[in-house]
């Protein structure tokens, strides 16, 4: 009966991811009843925001800042094939705010903040800290998970506007400062071809928006279900940034083809 | 207490720098909001050629925009094309005005240019210019010829074939036009091997029923990096073209290459 045995670990190992989808939807329903808990300590959410959003704006500010330069970089250098180096701020433009900002900084922000807070409540968890506080009579859903996430899912599109912004001063430079173009023609061709709506609201902001929920429940779902071990906390961590990666990276596609898409 | 109050501060600052960078990229890096002209009213223009002109197509003048153009129609008698606007009522144009189809750039979109005239009463909702200036095709300007380009599949067509010299860049479903709007598309290509022809079978809506039998087909592109397109130019004979017929005249599609070599070799011989 080996084919038989074979196909039934298949089917169980299916039953399985099923089951760890369904924990993580029901952890989510259940870490929401709690939004309530946001307004009654607020410096529990700050504290998340600036964990969160200020300890990674280091990564986040260095690293547009190189993806602008790059950026403007090889668009100067294909487009002035075309004889089109006038577009390289649009090209660079356009590509960051449709797509790189907001995945560039939720990939950074899955392994920067992300594991931090899944390190963060595993080790509480294996400390016992949690069951601790259930003993008191505090619901840690409340007390630690749901600032975490709020902080968390705040933070992401602050970061990707911040991200974004620092690229462009970063093509800017590249741009007008070391490949000679006009500085005038660099803003103008952007407010000439970007539109806000399209680009900065729905490119920027909903889409980081969405990262950054998926991050953050991710994360905080992670710390949460983790075994209490050591081991378990560093699988819990790594699993954390793969899966944030790619649910990111998935997401991404679904709004790039709503929004953008024919 | 000292700690908490260095974070909300840092916080606060995260979120200050956020906004500002939100000002920058909505103010400095793109265009928030556009055209609204507030109070408006509708003029016509009829054009002889109206190629590569869109919906929502900028109407400036003096090259600040003024309005926009809302449609065009072809109007089968005239084999004119007639675009709608509309104009901010703040805006007064003289009655004897000229609209004038413009290209920003060489490659950029095409928009139309008011001219004003001199006339003391003004252009009212409704009314129809009739100075116009076409589009400029880069092949009017090289063979003085028209056409448009898009994809469109009539309901009810009939069917008229042409032979090319050379139909180079030519492809199945390439539109048909006729003073730049679009009329049919490519149905076929075929090589005829007796004389070294490419037939073009071309597929007509068939409201557009008025060709006369002398109209010639040529092959043109909408701008010097576009597809190639169909032009039809109307001749003048009462006698219609129908259903199966050949075009008489037609004019095959200029190869770059070729034009260039001409060029070359004339400059060799003046020499």
């Amino acid at each position: 009966m080996a084919p038989f045995d074979a196909l039934s670990r298949l089917g169980e190992r299916q039953i399985r991811r099923l089951e760890a989808l369904a924990a993580f939807v029901i952890f989510l329903c259940r870490l929401l009843r709690f939004v309530g808990a946001l307004g009654r300590r607020p410096m529990l959410s700050i504290r998340a925001l600036y964990q969160a959003g200020v300890l990674s704006l280091p990564i986040i500010v260095v690293s547009a800042g190189f993806i602008g330069m790059v950026l403007a970089l090889q668009a100067f250098v294909n487009m002035s094939r075309f004889g089109a180096e006038q577009s390289t701020s649009m090209m660079v433009a356009l590509a960051l705010m449709r797509e790189l900002g907001a995945v560039v900084t939720a990939l950074l922000f899955a392994g920067r903040a992300g594991s931090a807070i899944t390190a963060e409540i595993g080790l509480m968890n294996a400390t016992e800290q949690l069951s601790a506080m259930e003993i008191m009579g505090i619901e840690p859903l409340a007390q630690i998970g749901m600032p975490r996430f709020f902080g968390a899912l705040l933070a992401l599109p602050l970061l990707a506007v911040v991200f974004v912004a620092v690229a462009m001063l970063g093509a800017y430079f590249v741009g007008v400062a070391h490949l000679g173009l006009d500085a005038g023609g660099f803003w103008s061709q952007l407010q000439h071809g970007v539109g806000f709506y399209d680009n900065v609201f729905l490119g920027v902001l909903v889409k980081s928006f969405v990262f950054g929920s998926l991050c953050a429940a991710i994360s905080v779902f992670q710390g949460f279900v983790c075994v209490p071990t050591a081991q378990g906390i560093a699988q819990a961590t790594t699993r954390t940034v793969v899966l944030s990666s790619l649910a990111v990276l998935g997401a991404d596609f679904l709004l790039t083809s709503v929004m953008f898409g024919m | 207490m000292q700690k908490n109050r260095w974070i909300s501060v840092t916080v606060g600052l995260f979120v200050a720098l956020a906004i500002a960078g939100l000002f920058f990229l909505g103010f400095r890096a793109s265009r928030l909001g556009g055209f609204s002209p507030g109070e408006i009213y509708h003029l016509h223009a009829r054009f002889g050629d109206v190629s590569g002109l869109d919906k929502q197509a900028t109407v400036s003048l003096s090259g600040v925009q003024i309005g926009r153009v809302i449609g065009f129609v072809l109007d089968p008698k005239t084999a004119e094309a007639v675009v709608s606007m509309e104009i901010s009522k703040k805006v007064f144009l003289p009655g004897d005005s000229t609209a004038q189809i413009f290209t920003a750039g060489l490659l950029g979109k095409k928009y139309i240019g008011i001219i004003p005239g001199v006339k003391k009463t003004a252009l009212q909702e409704g009314d129809t210019m009739t100075r116009t200036g076409d589009a400029m095709v880069l092949e009017k300007m090289l063979k003085q010829f028209s056409g448009a380009q898009g994809s469109y599949y009539p309901n009810v067509a009939y069917d008229l074939s042409a032979r090319f010299d050379n139909i180079s860049g030519l492809s199945v479903n390439a539109p048909v036009t006729l003073s730049g709007v679009q009329i049919g598309r490519v149905k076929s290509i075929t090589l005829d091997q007796e004389a070294y022809q490419a037939v073009v079978g071309l597929e007509i809506a068939s409201q557009y029923d008025r060709l006369p039998r002398d109209s010639s087909a040529d092959i043109l592109s909408s701008s010097i990096l576009g597809g190639k397109y169909i032009g039809i130019s109307p001749g003048g004979e009462t006698a219609m073209l129908a259903d199966g017929d050949v075009f008489q005249y037609t004019s095959s599609s200029i190869v770059l290459e070729k034009l260039i070599s001409r060029f070359v070799t004339n400059m060799g011989n003046g020499k």
